[in-house]
């Protein structure tokens, strides 16, 4: 059932995307923001068929990805001659700091319940803060960022590694396997960053980068609907 | 039982073994006709320390165990089962098992008694069915008597039979030489030099083997779930496990890491374990 119904449901809004694209951009930004909440519908189903100390994290994930969705709505909402940007940032903001305490607390939680080698989580840590670091820093090179903007790219970055060692570490496992369809969704989102720091898009005209965000995005919330899928 | 024969037992009916065991000399009684539940592990534990020797006779329904214990060794079980007789071990277990519901005598033997009577069951075979009318008694008991004899003679006559246990020659019990064997025949075994390995070290061996089979069970079943959910990190998971769960007791650790399991996993985990588990 739960498949099935994932399937519709991204098929239904990549059509209303679709449409939006080439009719109205209103309508694609709202599809494009609607593809977060089930991005984080799909995260949860995830998490209720985890293992315990992944539970908690991914149901954090889940609700960052509902605060980016609403984040995006409300982007929507100054399409359509609303300012909302101050709000925007704030919800993002705490959207993306969920994120990074959540991606934070997995490995932390695996090792001390006894999943992990003792020091493989500082190990994780660390190499993914320094990965994250030199990555911001080299987009940083690319174009000057905001101080917001590189927490967003740096974030992408960080949990991106995270998530990374750790489905290499379990991978050819359960938890190995419902790791690798975040990170998958972790690598397209931290693409659609990268694309965002190439490129300044202007709205509201619409910009090629806007569609590349956007399919990489979509991409993203379909690999996590793909992986609930698979688990269910 | 090392090389340790298996005495007369494949010469005797049980029902004649039996016969000539009941008729072995009852020593100094320490119980008679007690309840079989008497022989608890405590009381064992107790005959053992003291360094009992003797037998006990158990009469179990229809069918007779007698267990042999020399110098607080339990050194030989013998039991009669429906479909004939049962030795060792596998007798002693048996024995214990229906204990509860027979009764228990206990006689105290010298220690040097024992050995003799251990050649029924478990000595090395001399002679067998020697036509007895053949044999000049004073003879064969003079000879016996010179080279040092130790083990059991046991004249078969028909469905009855009489035993004469030797201890370095010498007849014990005051058993009198007869005037003559008349008809049977008869069997003689010597004690084997070699002293048959006590049962209850046997048994707590088994019971180590088991124990250490089930430890490796639980831990052979407990790294097949990590390794289904953790993959390639099943390993290093496998070896903090072994260091935060180091009981040595099956009972304990089966449902400490049937918990670890299912908290650090998820309940399917578990089952996943209990399936293995029991295989």
């Amino acid at each position: 059932m739960m498949p099935v119904a994932g399937l519709v449901v991204t098929v239904l809004l990549a059509l209303a995307w679709l449409a939006g694209l080439v009719l109205d951009n209103t309508l694609r930004s709202l599809a494009e923001g609607l593809f977060n909440f089930l991005g984080a519908w799909a995260v949860w189903n995830i998490a209720t068929h985890s293992p315990r100390p992944m539970q908690r994290v991914l149901s954090g994930l889940a609700l960052g990805l509902v605060l980016l969705g609403v984040g995006d709505l409300l982007y929507t909402w100054g399409l359509a001659g609303h300012d909302t940007s101050a709000l925007r940032e704030a919800v993002y903001i705490a959207g993306v700091l969920l994120f990074l305490v959540m991606g934070t607390l997995l490995p932390i939680s695996m090792e001390r319940q006894g999943l992990y080698r003792e020091g493989f989580t500082g190990r994780v840590l660390l190499l993914s803060v320094l990965g994250g670091v030199l990555l911001t820093a080299l987009s940083r090179m690319i174009r000057p960022l905001s101080p917001v903007e590189m927490l967003y790219a740096g974030a992408a970055f960080y949990l991106t590694l995270i998530f990374l060692q750790q489905s290499q570490a379990l991978a050819g496992g359960r938890i190995g396997r419902t790791l690798q369809g975040v990170v998958w969704a972790l690598v397209l989102g931290s693409l659609a960053r990268i694309v965002t720091v190439l490129v300044v898009a202007t709205p509201p005209t619409l910009h090629w980068s806007v569609v590349v965000y956007d399919l990489l995005w979509i991409s993203a919330m379909s690999v996590l609907v793909w992986s609930a899928g698979r688990r269910s | 039982m090392g090389d340790t024969g298996r005495g007369l037992l494949g010469l005797l009916s049980p029902t004649l073994l039996g016969q000539l065991l009941r008729e072995l000399p009852r020593g100094e009684t320490l119980a008679e006709n007690v309840q079989g539940g008497l022989l608890t592990p405590e009381f064992v534990q107790r005959l053992r320390g003291e360094g009992f020797s003797g037998y006990a006779l158990a009469q179990l329904k229809a069918n007779l165990a007698w267990l042999a214990f020399y110098k607080g060794r339990l050194l030989e079980a013998w039991r009669q089962t429906d479909q004939g007789s049962s030795h060792g071990v596998a007798a002693y277990q048996a024995t214990q098992g229906e204990l509860a519901g027979g009764t228990l005598s206990l006689y105290r033997l010298s220690p040097e008694a024992i050995p003799p009577i251990l050649a029924l069951t478990g000595g090395i075979l001399r002679a067998a069915a020697l036509p007895a009318g053949s044999v000049v008694a004073a003879d064969l008991f003079a000879s016996l008597g010179q080279e040092g004899f130790t083990g059991a003679l046991v004249l078969e006559d028909g469905s009855s039979g009489q035993g004469w246990y030797f201890s370095r020659g010498q007849v014990l019990f005051g058993a009198e030489i007869p005037g003559g064997f008349g008809a049977g025949r008869l069997h003689m075994a010597h004690t084997s030099a070699e002293a048959p390995p006590d049962l209850f070290t046997v048994l707590e061996q088994q019971e180590q083997q088991r124990q250490q089979e089930r430890l490796e069970a639980l831990w052979g079943a407990a790294q097949a779930v990590l390794r289904e959910y953790m993959g390639r990190g099943a390993v290093p998971a496998l070896e903090r496990l072994r260091r935060t769960h180091t009981a040595q007791d099956p009972g304990t650790l089966g449902p400490s890491l049937r918990r670890w399991l299912e908290t650090s996993l998820e309940p399917n985990a578990a089952l996943m374990f209990d399936r293995l588990v029991k295989g």
